[in-house]
C-alpha cells in the first residue's frame, strides 16, 4: 500500500488548490474516470471543511490517501472545526445547495462520517477495477 | 482575464463560462450575472462546453440561474455542456431539469423572439 498524507490550512480560496495537489499525485495511478470521481469527493470534502467546519476562516486540514494497487483507493479527510450535521438525502429539485454529501455517497463505494476528539472525519473507499489502473513502470 | 464571454444574439444572451465552476469562482460569477439580468434578453443560453469540472456550488449556481429565469418569465438553457458537466448533473438527478442544446441555431429555432 502507498500512502500520501497532506496537512495544510484550508480556506475557501485554498481548498481547490489542495485538491489539485492530491489529484496530481493520484493521476499517476488511476484513469481519468476514477480520478474525476475522487476529485469531486475531495473538492466537496475540502469545501465542507472550509465553509461549514471553519465557516470561512483558516483551519487545519489533514488528507490521507491510501492506494492499494489493483484494488482500491481509500481517502480520509479530517478537520478540527465545528461538528458537521450531515444532510443525507438529496434536497428538493429547485434547492440551490445541500448536494455535497449526496455526491460523495454516490461516487464512492463506502462513506463514513464520525466525530472524533473534536474533529470531523470523513472516510471513503473507491474500488478500482484492474483496467482502471495505469501501468506504473 | 475575463471570467466569462458574453454575446447578445438578438433576444438570446449567450454566456460562455470556459472555466471550472467551483466554490471559489461562484461568488464572482453571481456578480457578473447581476449585470446580465438587468438586460432585456428573453433566452439565456449558458455555454458550458469549456467547463471541465463542476462541484456542488457550481450545480447550485446553475440551479439558481434556472430558478431566476423561471421567476422572471425568461427561458434558461444549457448550450453544448461538456461530458463532465453532464455526468455531474446526472449524478444529482438534475440533468432532466435543464433544456440542453447542441447549437445556438437549435436554440433560436426552438425559442423564437416573441
Amino acid at each position: 500500500m502507498l500512502q500520501l498524507i497532506l496537512n495544510d490550512t484550508v480556506t475557501p480560496c485554498r481548498a481547490r488548490m489542495i485538491v489539485r495537489a492530491v489529484k496530481s499525485f493520484l493521476d499517476t495511478f488511476v484513469t481519468s474516470e476514477v480520478l474525476f470521481d475522487i476529485e469531486l469527493v475531495l473538492t466537496e470534502s475540502c469545501n465542507n471543511a472550509a465553509l461549514h467546519a471553519y465557516q470561512g476562516l483558516p483551519g487545519e486540514l489533514e488528507i490521507k490517501l491510501d492506494i492499494v494497487e489493483n484494488q482500491q483507493v481509500g481517502l480520509q479527510v479530517r478537520d478540527w472545526g465545528r461538528e458537521f450535521q450531515c444532510p443525507w438525502n438529496l434536497p428538493e429539485t429547485f434547492e440551490e445547495s445541500g448536494r455535497g454529501i449526496y455526491i460523495m455517497r454516490q461516487v464512492m463505494h463506502t462513506f463514513d462520517y464520525t466525530r472524533e476528539n473534536d474533529s470531523n472525519v470523513f472516510t471513503f473507499t473507491k474500488k478500482v477495477e484492474p483496467e482502471q489502473w495505469k501501468e506504473c513502470k | 482575464m475575463e471570467r466569462v464571454q458574453v454575446e447578445e444574439k438578438g433576444h438570446i444572451l449567450v454566456v460562455d463560462i470556459s472555466q471550472e465552476m467551483t466554490m471559489e469562482v461562484v461568488d464572482d460569477l453571481k456578480k457578473d450575472f447581476e449585470d446580465f439580468f438587468s438586460r432585456s434578453w428573453q433566452v439565456l443560453a449558458l455555454d458550458l462546453s469549456g467547463v471541465c469540472f463542476m462541484d456542488s456550488a457550481g450545480i447550485g449556481f446553475v440551479t439558481a440561474l434556472n430558478n431566476r429565469c423561471l421567476q422572471e418569465g425568461r427561458t434558461f438553457c444549457l448550450l453544448n455542456p461538456s461530458e463532465q458537466v453532464i455526468k455531474t448533473l446526472k449524478l444529482v438527478n438534475l440533468w432532466d431539469l435543464f433544456q440542453a442544446h447542441q447549437s445556438l441555431y437549435e436554440i433560436s429555432r426552438l425559442y423564437p423572439a416573441e
